[in-house]
């Protein structure tokens, strides 16, 4: 039947090959760091896994959206019971439990929930598209944000366990949640943010308070969403004191950086020198002394893109925005686009996971947010976040194929 | 096209991109800020990070005796540095190097790093490791990550002789920094005698090369800049005889004093010994604390350098200055005689003789040759503390010598002044002056000046300034230099007082009745002056000073033995020892050290 099938969005599809080229030339060059060319340990094993995500991809691609839709509460439910398995079964490593190791490969099971929750969130929502506003369905679309966010910050790996409650609040934007409602889904966080100081924190609450009245809240939601945000706000500092001693580091060096310079500061400061130094051409492939000398940490994984920027300069780094951002913006047409409710949701899910995971590496490797640990999509090295983002762009470019469809 | 149903509408997606473009935008604009604006500055930070001088220790000089005996020399020893972030990612490398290293705590860094400011720079954490540890920090190497090892020299003392005179080398502290010029904290600098007194020559200067490293101050690649070649120290000939010194100091064992040995011709130090003593080679690589804390404490003070260092009452050694001024000034006539009771009464105090039944009539020779009190009590009597002073200073005693050492100790030589001064205009009687005219009293001098003095009548002429180095070879160019270290200070007095006065001497070895007449020699004529100095601690100090040959000195020498009883008995034997060993070796071949030694096993 002609017109069933279009070929995939080709701008796309370049895209993800680009960043994928992109990603091993970077790691062939921390390789090249680390066993001076003799082994080229990060290259190889991210050419294997680049080779399986091209086949996660097609698969995804060619999966009809029923099959998915009808699959997608299993999947979700078997990521979870992975995640909570990893817990008690998994590897250690850098004082955190992530993986499963099936021979030399390691599995990381977060990076596949990042999945299962977005296609889980879109059948949710998709199903009860008609009472959208109701708090079960609201409560229902942040709770399964919020289970893998606690399994994984209990790994514990803060950066990736923050993308979950983004990505199902940008989906319940997506599907037609009121802005008041969202707004009180944010206020914990806003409570939690401002605990440290009390005058902030009781001024920003007669403000919200204030919005929503106008918005026309029931007195008694009012107070339960001022009850909730108090207590948000005095469990807070408590909290602070379970999380881990680097990771109260980072935080404190990112609103500080004066106090630790030579922390997580030493990484941040070794970025920037190595981003610059690029300057507008690089310094030339193999010959950033920043990243061949060592002197950037982390550099085959948080700091990737300090690498990259080195030794291709401004020019290479607009580029690597540019790739990123095609995908966004045809991801956000593709949504708005689709005929299928379940595939636009689908759609924005991986658009606001690939976002965010996105500008939370690239603002922290240029010293605007603290070093979370969020590795760069398609590009950092690691195994199963790059199954995994593949395999999301075929489900993407699965949707324009079959946009047609109903 | 545009659809406003719940899924999927313009205003949603515009939402997004806008947040979205803000973002990317803002990135782009930071990228820009970082990488056009600050490029250039930014890449000089990096280029600075990588390229890191890293110096190039010169040699230190070398030191030889005055026959070319190599003594200090220097020789490869490991030293190992650390990177503290490195080593403190692992609490276990920690605690294994603190086990290695034997720190009390095994987890305190603090303890193993002098600095925590630069954890990414290597630091210093022990220098010449021991044989054991080296081995054991190789067997562990992977488990020790931020190690590595640098062979840096180290001061080798190739005699156990001679410790206080040559002194030792350790690292710089911070209070002395402004005193070494070019040094920086950590460096090793001469701390005591020679190799303090020389350390800018022995020094050299400090070269470097630029190297590559990564972050952990490793060197990863070539020379990334100019070399600048380090200058060797200079080598020091020294004036010092070691068979000499190391039969003085053998003569000292269980003893505590000191004995110098002088070429009255030249004023070249042969010897310079002091007991007791300790090897100078636990300084040369990583003191260990308890040796430094045994040397210290110890009460018999093995660190003092007796004979440049320690004053004493002179005794009996000062009559040939007293007399001398006696006669230069015009106070006696050769032909002055005193009649010896044993005794004199000065107010209502009695002096006795050392021999309490006297001397009878003693001339300006006798008194010398039998060291008679009552005769120096007299003239003492007749000059006042400050002919005594001015006997003194003729032959430079009570006064620094100027010894190209350092830290030398000046002594006292009363004057009517210094009692003023000391006890107060009219605080003082004659009653205080036959005492120092017999060298006790106030009056205090180094073995040092004695020697120095007997070196001048021995020569007759001048009085010269002892100097231990002979000269300084720049073992690069082979260019020779002499130090500006010496002086020779013409005598005040005239050739037949000198005479007379060198006579006196001859006839204490040599008079039927000198107190030092074991000591006579058919062979080889010597001469010299007993000195029983008081000391109020105990035991008298003994005193032997003399030069040999008579008629043609070629050395004088003086000993001090502390609670060594009479100088003739206590130190005589010593100093006659050391001048027939040298003089023997001089004029005759071997000495007593290589006498038949081998000879005996054909």
């Amino acid at each position: 039947m002609p017109g069933k099938f279009k070929p995939p969005d080709v701008a796309i599809a370049a895209s993800v090959l680009a960043l994928v080229g992109v990603g091993l030339l970077a790691n062939y060059s921390t390789s090249f760091a680390v066993a001076g060319g003799a082994e080229l340990v990060y290259l190889e094993r991210q050419l294997i896994w680049a080779i399986i995500g091209l086949g996660g991809l097609v698969v995804a691609m060619m999966l009809p959206t029923r099959v998915v839709q009808s699959l997608a509460y299993v999947v979700f439910g078997l990521s979870l019971l992975l995640l909570f398995v990893v817990l008690f079964a998994g590897k250690s490593g850098l004082g955190a439990t992530r993986w499963f190791a099936i021979g030399a490969m390691r599995f990381q099971p977060s990076e596949v929930m990042k999945m299962a929750l977005i296609v889980g969130i879109a059948r949710l929502l998709s199903d009860h598209a008609k009472n959208i506003a109701s708090a079960r369905v609201i409560a229902g679309g942040l709770l399964m944000g919020l289970v893998p966010m606690v399994l994984v910050m209990a790994e514990p790996d803060l950066g990736t366990a923050v993308v979950f409650p983004v990505t199902a609040f940008c989906m319940l934007g997506w599907a037609g949640v009121p802005a008041s409602h969202l707004l009180i889904v944010v206020m914990p966080i806003i409570a939690v943010v401002t605990s440290w100081s009390l005058g902030l924190h009781v001024g920003l609450l007669i403000v919200l308070v204030a919005i929503l009245w106008r918005q026309r809240l029931r007195l008694m939601a009012l107070v339960s969403v001022s009850g909730i945000y108090l207590i948000a706000g005095a469990v807070a500092p408590r909290l602070w004191m379970h999380l881990h001693e680097y990771q109260r580091r980072r935080i404190l060096t990112f609103l500080n950086p004066e106090a630790d310079p030579l922390g997580s500061a030493y990484q941040i400061i070794q970025s920037r020198i190595a981003i610059g130094s690029g300057g507008i051409a690089g310094r030339g492939f193999l010959h950033g002394t920043q990243t061949q000398l060592k002197f950037l940490p982390e550099q085959h994984t948080d700091f990737i893109f300090s690498a990259w920027g080195e030794e291709f300069g401004f020019l290479g780094a607009v580029f690597l925005l540019a790739l990123f951002s095609i995908i966004i913006i045809r991801g956000i047409r593709i949504a708005s686009r689709t005929h299928n409710p379940f595939s636009g949701l689908v759609a924005v899910g991986i658009v606001s996971t690939l976002g965010f995971q996105t500008l939370t590496n690239l603002l922290m490797t240029v010293g605007w947010l603290p070093v979370t640990g969020l590795p760069l999509p398609f590009v950092s090295y690691g195994g199963s976040s790059l199954f995994v983002y593949m395999t999301m762009m075929g489900l993407l470019l699965g949707i324009t194929m079959r946009w047609r469809e109903y | 096209m545009a659809r406003t149903d719940s899924f999927g509408g313009w205003h949603r997606s515009w939402t997004f991109l806008i947040v979205g473009g803000l973002l990317f935008g803002l990135l782009t604009l930071r990228l820009a800020y970082l990488q056009l604006l600050l490029g250039s500055e930014l890449r000089e930070k990096s280029e600075s990070n990588r390229i890191r001088l890293v110096e190039i220790v010169p040699v230190r000089g070398a030191m030889y005796d005055r026959n070319d005996c190599l003594l200090v020399s220097n020789g490869p020893a490991y030293t190992l540095y650390g990177v503290p972030a490195e080593i403190e990612k692992s609490p276990l490398a920690l605690a294994k190097i603190g086990q290695i290293l034997g720190c009390e705590d095994k987890g305190d860094t603090s303890q193993l790093f002098q600095s925590a400011r630069y954890p990414f720079l290597p630091q210093r954490l022990q220098r010449d490791l021991s044989f054991a540890r080296l081995s054991q920090i190789e067997e562990q190497r992977d488990a020790l990550p931020g190690l590595f090892l640098q062979v840096e020299p180290k001061r080798y003392y190739l005699t156990s002789s001679a410790a206080h005179l040559l002194g030792y080398v350790a690292e710089v502290s911070p209070e002395e920094l402004p005193q070494f010029a070019g040094c920086k904290a950590g460096d090793l600098v001469g701390k005591r005698g020679l190799e303090r007194a020389y350390d800018g020559l022995l020094r050299g200067r400090k070269g470097h090369r630029m190297v590559v490293v990564d972050v952990f101050g490793q060197e990863v690649g070539e020379q990334a800049g100019p070399r600048l070649e380090p200058v060797p120290g200079q080598d020091l000939h020294l004036t010092l005889d070691l068979r000499l010194q190391m039969l003085a100091e053998s003569l000292l064992v269980g003893k505590t004093g000191a004995i110098v040995a002088i070429e009255p011709s030249t004023g070249e130090v042969l010897a310079l010994a002091s007991a007791p003593t300790y090897d100078p080679d636990i300084f040369a690589g990583a003191v260990a604390s308890t040796d430094w804390q045994r040397l210290v404490s110890d009460t018999s003070k093995p660190m003092l350098n007796r004979a440049v260092q320690s004053t004493y009452p002179p005794g009996s050694t000062i009559k040939m200055a007293i007399l001398m001024e006696g006669l230069e000034s015009g106070t006696i006539e050769r032909g002055w005689s005193v009649y010896c009771h044993g005794a004199l009464r000065v107010g209502n105090r009695s002096f006795s003789c050392w021999r309490p039944w006297g001397h009878g009539r003693m001339g300006v020779l006798d008194a010398i040759e039998q060291s008679c009190d009552v005769f120096f009590y007299t003239l003492g009597l007749e000059l006042g503390p400050d002919g005594i002073h001015r006997a003194m200073q003729r032959f430079h005693l009570g006064t620094k010598t100027g010894i190209d050492i350092g830290s030398e100790a000046a002594g006292i030589a009363p004057s009517v002044e210094y009692y003023d001064r000391r006890y107060g205009k009219n605080g003082w009687t004659r009653g205080y002056i036959p005492s120092i005219s017999i060298g006790q009293g106030e009056v205090l001098v180094t073995p040092l000046q004695i020697c120095a003095y007997m070196a001048a009548i021995a020569d007759g002429k001048m009085w010269r300034r002892p100097h231990l180095v002979r000269e300084i070879k720049d073992s690069k160019t082979g260019e020779v230099w002499t130090p500006d270290n010496r002086e020779e200070v013409p005598i005040d007095a005239t050739a037949e007082n000198m005479r007379l006065i060198r006579e006196g001497t001859r006839r204490v070895v040599m008079g039927g009745h000198g107190t030092a007449r074991f000591l006579a020699d058919r062979a080889l004529p010597m001469a010299g002056k007993t000195g029983t100095a008081q000391n109020p601690h105990g035991e008298d100090h003994a005193w032997f000073v003399g030069f040999a040959p008579y008629d043609s000195p070629q050395i004088a020498v003086c000993v001090l033995v502390e609670f060594g009883g009479h100088g003739a008995s206590g130190a005589g034997p010593l100093a006659g020892i050391l001048m027939r060993d040298y003089v023997q070796r001089k004029f005759q071949g071997p000495g007593l050290f290589a006498m038949d030694v081998t000879d005996g096993y054909e």
